[in-house]
């Protein structure tokens, strides 16, 4: 149940279910929550496990019944991996207070406070998995919109979205090449097996090739740019030197270490 | 002449256009005029059953395959289930067969979904609802698949008709449970289970779960009423028949004293009591009634009153007896703001017409819902109890049934009745 512990926010959610949610700490966020008329939520409310309180309760309330769009307004320090574990924490919100579940259609707005946006889009592509032939990120589920440009621009760029569930990202995560390698290297490693270790090295490595290779950092666990670096080394090792298998028990703790979770190959 | 609505997904176009024309004429046969929508992906397979929610499917005829690489047909069956938009589904499958499902899918998943596609398939949608059904074998020549498809058509037919004898449930069902109870008149008797029996209800309406309330008052009407005959309705007096008003026992004792059986009835010794401690106990049970009235009386005033909240607020008037007078005076000084009628005595120009020249001290009631006039004492008992029942199945889960019953459950005159659409038949019994 919804206890003095829980953050007021979610009082507030089960007073006005928000049809709009805006996430992000920068007065913009505030501006633009008051303006469309949304519940504002900061970023690091969306770290902390606060859904944990319910989940251990058993209560479900409907928080999120209403809502139709969000919108996550990206600081300066914003990299990739934040851009990616931000948008997982928000869907797990709505999984968790949608009756609708992982099927609750959402249209998300991106909005980069500073910075070029055609490399907040190519770095979304990554971590939403667009195909790279795709032009258009509205018929996905998602659109940037750039401070600069008007309001009238971000209405615009709202309703060209098509809204879209999780359950259709999750595919489109399945079908990821990116993604598939790198299950392919953790199962290959639970395997024990050199050569097919090797291969899959092989295979993540043409996945991120040159001039991509920083987007391997999205993959990985925080501290995602080191635990990347050290991922980086380990395959250029293992492709170069190959890898024994008396090595690939001590590879495989260490790549899960590095790796998120959800990439391992499903049993 | 009946009506469907069929929901298609086939991504084999001849294949589409075959079934299109066998479901038409396979329902026609059985006196049904179906409306038929397609679907050739699971993306707009899933968007169409989204957009179904308000309106279901009667039936979905679907198919695994659909040229997707991570979603397949049951993906489309779990969003069906999750927003209740099919009442049946046919999954037509070929995947035993079908060599392009190892190409589709690659022969891992393929042949895992050959493993497990009956039960996948039942943990996703309602297994009573559900038919798994095989196309024809791509072996067979072009007559006899087409022949073979038919028959198998007709037996969805003949299934979704039985079926659909169950959509709308409303029966009673009974439930024994067990109930400790001292057995002996001493204070440290021993206790005993004795079986207890007592009525729920079986409900389902539409696309939705089938599940088990416990009786409250009004199901049993409703329950008389869903089971009517077309023209049929029920006078006021056979509803007291089938729910009488409970009377307490001992309740016409005249020279009874009113305030000791009260505080005897909670707990209290009363007999052993002195004065002044029961001048301090009446003291302290009137305040805590009058703050819980006030309370209630508030959540009546916003039109925030569940159905138990609503028992107790009576309860409560009933205790305080000639006192509820001075507990409604109370809250409306509690609450100066309320606009409720019938607060002051001051009679106002304005204030007389914003109600309508309605003079609250003339005998005449409020208007109620836009109608003029006085509501005869049956009419409000009916709309009374009918909000009731409404309101308990809004709380319980059930809110389009309320929606339902909102529209179609009315009084003509002082009798009660149902006047359902097409298409709804209640099980009853």
């Amino acid at each position: 149940m919804i206890t003095h512990k829980s953050p007021p926010l979610f009082s507030n959610w089960l007073a006005n279910p928000p049809h709009l949610l805006v996430a992000g700490d920068a007065p913009l966020a505030a501006a633009l929550g008051q303006v469309l008329g949304g519940a504002v939520i900061p970023l690091n409310a969306l770290d902390e496990q606060i859904q944990e309180d319910e989940v251990a309760a058993g209560v479900s309330y409907h928080l999120l019944e209403e809502l139709q769009t969000v919108m996550v307004i990206l600081p300066l320090s914003a990299g990739l991996t934040d851009v990616a574990r931000w948008g997982d924490q928000i869907w797990k919100l709505v999984e968790r207070f949608s009756s609708m579940g992982d099927q609750h259609d959402l249209r998300w707005v991106w909005v980069p406070i500073v910075g070029n946006s055609a490399r907040i889009e190519e770095g979304l592509r990554v971590v939403l998995s667009l195909p790279p032939d795709v032009l258009d990120m509205a018929g996905y589920g998602y659109g940037i919109w750039n401070p600069k440009q008007s309001l009238l621009d971000l209405g615009r760029v709202w309703q060209s979205i098509c809204p879209a569930d999780l359950l259709t990202q999750r595919a489109r995560r399945n079908r990821d090449g990116r993604r598939r390698a790198l299950g392919m290297l953790l199962g290959a490693l639970q395997g024990y097996d050199p050569d097919a270790v090797v291969a899959a090295a092989q295979e993540v490595m043409a996945q991120f090739s040159k001039e991509k290779e920083f987007l391997l950092d999205v993959f990985c666990q925080p501290p995602s740019h080191p635990n990347g670096g050290e991922l980086r080394r380990w395959l250029t090792e293992v492709v170069t030197c190959g890898v024994t298998p008396h090595r690939c028990s001590s590879s495989r703790s260490k790549v899960e270490g590095w790796l998120r979770p959800e990439l391992a190959p499903t049993p | 002449m009946k009506l469907i609505r069929i929901l298609i997904v086939e991504d084999d176009n001849s294949l589409l256009a075959k079934l299109t024309t066998l479901y038409r004429a396979k329902f026609a046969e059985r006196g049904f005029t179906a409306t038929i929508e397609t679907a050739q992906t699971v993306d707009e397979a899933r968007k169409l059953a989204k957009a179904a929610q308000s309106h279901p499917y009667d039936l979905v005829s679907l198919d695994v395959i659909l040229g997707d690489t991570s979603l397949t047909g049951l993906n489309v069956l779990s969003t069906l289930k999750r927003f209740e938009s099919a009442w049946m589904v046919a999954l037509v499958t070929g995947v035993e067969t079908d060599k392009n499902a190892d190409k589709t899918l690659g022969p891992d998943v393929a042949n895992d979904l050959r493993r497990q596609l009956r039960k996948e398939a039942y943990t996703r949608f309602p297994a009573e609802r559900l038919l798994v059904v095989e196309k024809p074998s791509q072996q067979l020549d072009e007559k006899a698949a087409t022949t073979l498809l038919g028959n198998r058509l007709e037996q969805i037919a003949l299934v979704y008709e039985e079926v659909g004898r169950l959509r709308y449930i409303f029966r009673p069902v009974k439930v024994v449970s067990l109930e400790r109870v001292k057995t002996g008149n001493r204070s440290r008797a021993a206790r005993q289970f004795v079986e207890k029996e007592s009525r729920h209800w079986q409900i389902r309406f539409n696309c939705g779960d089938i599940r088990t309330l416990p009786d409250k008052a009004g199901y049993l009407t409703l329950h008389k009423l869903l089971g009517l005959s077309p023209g049929e309705s029920l006078t006021p007096e056979e509803a007291l028949l089938l729910e009488p008003v409970k009377r307490k026992a001992g309740a016409s004792a005249a020279t009874e004293d009113t305030v000791a059986t009260y505080f005897i009835s909670k707990g209290f010794p009363w007999e052993e009591m002195d004065e002044p401690r029961r001048l301090e106990t009446i003291r302290a049970a009137l305040t805590l009634k009058f703050e819980r009235y006030c309370e209630l009386r508030g959540f009546q005033a916003d039109d925030d009153l569940s159905p138990n909240e609503e028992d107790e607020l009576k309860a409560i008037i009933k205790d305080l007896g000639p006192l509820a007078g001075l507990a409604e005076t109370a809250y409306h000084r509690l609450n100066p703001d309320s606009t409720e009628a019938g607060q002051g005595d001051d009679l106002n120009i304005g204030g007389l017409i914003q109600q309508g020249l309605n003079v609250q001290r003339g005998g005449f009631r409020e208007q109620e819902e836009g109608r003029l006039g006085v509501d005869s004492l049956d009419g409000e008992a009916f709309r009374a109890r009918k909000k009731r029942i409404l309101d308990d199945l809004r709380e319980n889960g059930f809110a389009a049934m309320a929606d339902h019953l909102e529209i179609h459950l009315q009084s003509l005159s002082s009798n009660w009745s149902y006047d359902p659409p097409l298409g709804v038949e209640w099980t009853v019994s």
